[in-house]
């Protein structure tokens, strides 16, 4: 194909210009780390859009921080400064993890938290630790400000998100006292690897060791992220011994619809998943 | 003080890590065109017809070419290849049409517009296909679909067989991987107004090349001169001509302007060679005493539509079946097989890590068999200096046995084999041995190597050396070899570049021997040039030429310890005067190897570089995630000579071997590449990178320049089988195929559970 410059950029300066932008020409594209826009598009995979708006200069979108009882970190963080962030490292050290494995130094050097969440991939490497927290995906557009989305309704369909098209994701909200986050992400290697399988688990117990609540999410094994809530409700209410853990190992085959790619096979990520979950709660500590 | 033996820094290093080396990418002729090839939808088709209309049509093509408007000659190892396919096609990189255009998008853009039609025929993708009763038959001249046969025996098999305690016998599949070079392929023609053609090629046989692109376009070799671009990557890829170069020069004398043909990435995963994928049926045998006994073994390659120098691998597997140990008898047979899939060329090893994959898998399982440890049983049937193998190899210079005591040691080899644990991460530790040509290897009538050499008038040492630097850091020990003879500072020697119309001949970079044959000839042209400068420093300074050395660039007198001039000022005084002569000296190595006779049999190469590894792994065997912890290598090098260079020559070796072991496999389904791109085909990353502990074993060789042997290929020979005899001592798991990616190996520890 030969590349027509016909593209239109606009690169606002503040959350207003920006949403403004947006409400100008609804069909934009949003850009903002660029890691998987230029691939598609040098991919032939998308088509260059009429107009682009560069979200790369918002600093409102960019902050990471404490406020009241969340962890507020913006669209635009970088997974290299969640990585380097004090505040997720204390509130949210799963996430640091996660983005810790996407891709490699320079990926991480610009690609963001709001391009993973938006791109929905069912490989994005910090969605299921969000479903995991339960997080709220905050998003705005200038006619109706902010609206906040659970994580849980924020994929709906593989590659389709909750967001509309004057929308915008302005930050992630994490609530503080969640408990911990255990991630596990398997690769052919180590570095510049998309997922064949990731989990995010979290649980809650209760004093006498009942688990009263359990979120187990997934990355790579349906068509969106996905919690398995079948294997979720195999363990409320149980302590967790062998026989929760084999009923929440035997009931995530529901919870999955692993398919057969270039990067690996159903039978595969259907058996490490239940390998993985049963490491996980065999080994869990608190 | 010596530069043999010191760490030196590629003298490139600086313009290659500042980005401004100038690949084949980087240059610009004056009015030149930009080509671009249209390559086949289909893996095995009649063509019907090819409409080119609307690519000539387009604002901006200067030239569209199809088989009909070129003399489309074949060419290639099986004669079989021709730059465009007018007809038919075999498999999917076919180059069907090509197009000159202002701009590489345009072109790119036309070769879309070019209508094809075709009519499929039967295709065969795998070697079992292509054998079966009543296969499509590719090649009508080759009604068995098998082009090429090789068959090598030494020892009495039945004998050998009747007298063996243990026998084993598995088969072996190795898969397609290929060199990912960083520079993709490129070329540039240019034609002069007399229609001489100049060529700016990354080939690593420039003089062998040379006569034969004049063959293929039709032209007398006289007319043609190959200039070697800086080359982004070789490790054999370039070894062969394909398509794409005659092409590019069809394409520059069609439109009458320059050229410049340049892959992008995708092109290069399906449009490059590949490693030869490989079936080994094998069997062996020994006595209880561990005393290797036989090997028999029939190796079925699957040549894909054309053939490359993949289809010439036997001749290397051979020599590590028939030699890496002693062993009484030896049987190899090898069937190259037509497909409709893509084709192999050379890759470093040379089908050497193939063979050896399969061998040093036979020599374990004889291992557990006898309750023997696999390092000893090796040790029992490693050879002495002075041996001569089977298949004719001398080997007067050996250290396979201190290259095993070395890793067994460094690996706490003891301690650690046979201790995998019971936890879900299991540790184990693999050894193999390596065998390859360390001082060339006599394929042609020579394998020699020329250099010519000038002092100039400041002293500076310019050497042009036939053979090429590809990466391997060979311009760097070329320069401290002249350095040392000669008795100048490094730094006041320069290594040129390959131009067929300056430099003299040499055979190429390939079987590992630029630093051994090249490295000899700049000796000779050194110390001849030495002498010479001596001589004409002798008479200027009025000294006898006994007491006078070159050191640090200086002439000393070595009574006084004086320094008496400069090389600089004696060169210049040598031609600043009447009757003035220059210093500039030539010189042409042979190596005393031989060709092999027609059963393969010879002394090939001048020496034979041995080496060992034990790799340790960890292994999830919840995921089948494969972890190379640790490699520990003792390599046979002779003498090294760039330290740094060699390290750096051993540890890509092993990150290569660990890919090919580990991540890599170019998928190819029904002959179509599935994973063209890097984002697909997984090379391993930085932290993949094992701890590597390297020990050269040195013991000089008699012929080597300054004692040391050729080892560009060897440290990649062994890691695919160190690995995979880890992965058994971690998991009783013994795979007989490759990749070890996390689903084959837990499908395998699945079946066995
Ligand atoms: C070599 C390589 C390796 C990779 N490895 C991984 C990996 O291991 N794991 C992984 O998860 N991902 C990986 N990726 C994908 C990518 O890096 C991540 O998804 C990254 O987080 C995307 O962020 P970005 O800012 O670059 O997004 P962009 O490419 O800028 O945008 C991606 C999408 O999000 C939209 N978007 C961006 N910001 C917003 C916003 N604020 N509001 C609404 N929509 C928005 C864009 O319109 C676009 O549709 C890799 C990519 C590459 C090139």
């Amino acid at each position: 194909m030969i590349h027509a410059s016909t593209t239109a950029i606009t690169r606002p300066r503040s959350l207003d210009e920006a949403l403004a932008a947006l409400e100008k020409s609804p069909g934009a594209v949003l850009l903002a780390g660029g890691t998987d826009l230029m691939v598609a598009w040098n991919a032939g995979e998308r088509h260059l859009p009429e107009r682009v708006v560069d979200l790369w200069s918002v600093p409102e979108l960019a902050t990471i921080g404490v406020a009241g009882d969340a962890l507020h970190v913006g669209a635009l963080a970088t997974h290299s400064r969640i990585v380097g962030s004090p505040e997720v490292r204390a509130h949210a050290p799963a996430l640091a993890e996660a983005s810790r494995t996407v891709g490699a130094a320079q990926i991480q050097n610009r690609g963001t938290i709001g391009g993973n969440i938006a791109n929905a991939s069912p490989a994005g490497d910090t969605l299921p630790v969000l479903l995991a927290m339960d997080a709220t995906i905050v998003v705005a557009s200038r006619a109706r400000g902010e609206r906040p989305v659970p994580a849980d309704a924020f994929w709906t369909a593989y590659r389709r998100t909750a967001l509309a098209p004057e929308e915008l994701i302005v930050r992630v909200e994490i609530a503080r006292d969640r408990p911990q986050v255990l991630f596990r992400k398997v690769g052919t290697r180590r570095a510049q690897a998309i997922a064949k399988v990731s989990m995010a688990l979290s649980l809650r117990r209760s004093a006498g060791g009942a688990v009263e609540d359990a979120r187990i999410a997934w990355g790579s094994v349906a068509p969106t992220p996905v919690r398995a809530r079948r294997a979720e409700d195999a363990l409320r209410g149980k302590p967790l011994d062998a026989a929760s853990i084999g009923a929440a190992c035997a009931a995530l085959p529901q919870d999955i619809s692993p398919i057969d790619d270039i990067r690996s096979t159903r039978e595969y990520r259907l058996h490490v998943a239940m390998a993985i979950l049963r490491r996980a709660l065999s080994g869990w500590v608190g | 003080m010596s530069v043999i033996g010191a760490r030196v820094p590629k003298l490139d290093a600086p313009e290659r890590a500042g980005g401004r080396i100038r690949y084949v990418h980087d240059i610009v002729v004056p009015g030149m065109l930009h080509g671009a090839i249209r390559r086949s939808d289909r893996v095995h088709a009649r063509i019907l017809s090819i409409d080119v209309s609307a690519a000539r049509a387009l604002p901006g093509v200067r030239a569209v070419i199809t088989a009909n408007d070129i003399e489309n000659r074949p060419f290639g190892h099986g004669r079989d290849n021709t730059p465009l396919k007018g007809d038919r096609v075999l498999c999917s990189r076919d180059e069907i049409a090509a197009v000159a255009a202002d701009t590489e998008a345009i072109a790119r853009e036309a070769c879309r517009l070019i209508r094809v039609e075709y009519e499929d025929l039967a295709a065969v993708f795998s070697p079992e296909e292509a054998l079966a009763p009543g296969a499509p038959v590719l090649y009508s001249h080759v009604p068995d679909n098998q082009p090429f046969h090789y068959d090598y025996a030494h020892g009495d098999l039945e004998a050998a067989v009747a007298e063996s305690d243990e026998i084993v016998s598995d088969t072996y599949r190795l898969h397609y991987v290929t060199h990912c070079c960083m520079g993709t392929s490129g070329i540039v023609a240019d034609f002069s107004a007399a229609g001489a053609l100049t060529v700016h090629s990354s080939t690593q046989v420039p003089h062998m090349y040379r006569r034969d692109l004049a063959a293929i376009v039709g032209l007398p070799p006289e007319k043609v001169r190959v200039v070697q671009a800086t080359i982004g990557g070789g490790f054999g890829s370039k070894l062969d001509i394909y398509p794409f170069e005659p092409i590019c020069v069809w394409l520059a004398r069609r439109s009458g302007r320059p050229v410049r043909l340049l892959f992008d990435r995708e092109e290069e995963f399906v449009g490059s060679p590949t490693r030869q994928p490989a079936i080994f049926h094998m069997r062996s045998g020994a006595r209880r005493d561990g005393t290797f006994t036989f090997r028999d073994v029939r190796i079925v390659l699957d040549n894909g539509g054309h053939t490359s120098w993949g289809a010439t691998t036997p001749f290397v597997m051979m020599q590590t079946f028939s030699s890496l140990y002693r062993c009484k008898a030896v049987k190899v047979r090898a069937d190259v097989v037509y497909t409709n899939n893509p084709y192999a060329g050379s890759f470093r090893g040379y089908g050497n890590p193939q063979a050896t994959f399969a061998l040093e898998a036979q020599v374990d399982a004889l291992a557990a068999r006898l309750g023997i440890d696999p390092i000893d049983l090796r040790l029992r049937n490693v050879q002495e200096p002075g041996e001569v193998t089977g298949q004719g190899m001398r080997f007067h210079s050996i250290a396979h046995k201190e290259c095993l005591e070395t890793v067994r040691e460094r690996s706490s080899w003891t301690m650690k084999r046979g201790r995998p644990g019971e936890a879900h991460l299991r540790r184990g530790v693999g050894v193999a041995s390596l065998l390859h040509v360390g001082g060339g290897a006599k394929m042609y009538r020579t394998d020699g190597c020329g250099t010519t050499l000038k002092l100039d008038d400041f002293g500076i040492v310019h050497v042009t050396s036939g053979s090429s630097e590809i990466g391997q850091g060979s311009d760097t020990v070329l320069a401290q070899c002249a350095a040392e003879a000669m008795g100048v500072r490094l730094e006041h020697v320069r290594v040129h570049r390959v131009d067929t119309d300056l430099g003299p001949w040499d055979v190429g970079v390939h079987a590992s021997r630029t630093t051994f044959i090249a490295g000899n000839s700049v000796l000779m042209a050194a110390r001849e040039a030495k002498k010479k400068l001596l001589g004409a420093a002798s008479a200027q300074v009025r000294r006898p030429v006994e007491r006078l050395d070159v050191t640090d660039s200086e002439i000393v007198d070595l009574e006084t310890g004086q320094a008496v001039s400069t090389v600089g000022k004696v060169v210049r005084a040598l031609h600043f005067r009447e009757r003035g002569d220059v210093i500039m000296t030539s010189a042409y190595y042979e190596p005393p190897s031989q060709a092999q006779d027609e059963g393969y049999k010879g002394d090939v190469s001048a020496t034979y570089a041995f080496g060992a590894q034990v790799a340790e792994v960890e292994v999830d065997v919840e995921t089948g995630v494969v972890r190379l912890v640790r490699l520990t290598a003792a390599h046979d090098v002779g003498r090294a000579i760039n330290r740094l260079g060699i390290e750096g020559q051993i540890e890509g070796g092993i990150a290569m071997g660990a890919g090919y072991a580990l991540t890599e496999e170019l998928k190819v389904s029904r002959g179509v590449v599935e994973n063209p791109r890097f984002r697909d085909y997984h090379l391993v990353t930085a932290p993949e990178i094992p701890e590597i502990d390297v020990t050269f074993v040195e013991q000089g060789d008699r012929e080597g320049p300054f004692g040391a042997k050729g080892v560009g290929e060897a440290p990649l020979i062994p890691v695919a089988a160190a690995i995979a005899a880890a992965v058994e001592d971690a998991t009783g798991v013994r795979f007989t195929s490759l990749p070890l990616t996390p689903e084959r190996v837990l499908a395998g520890l699945r079946e066995r559970s």
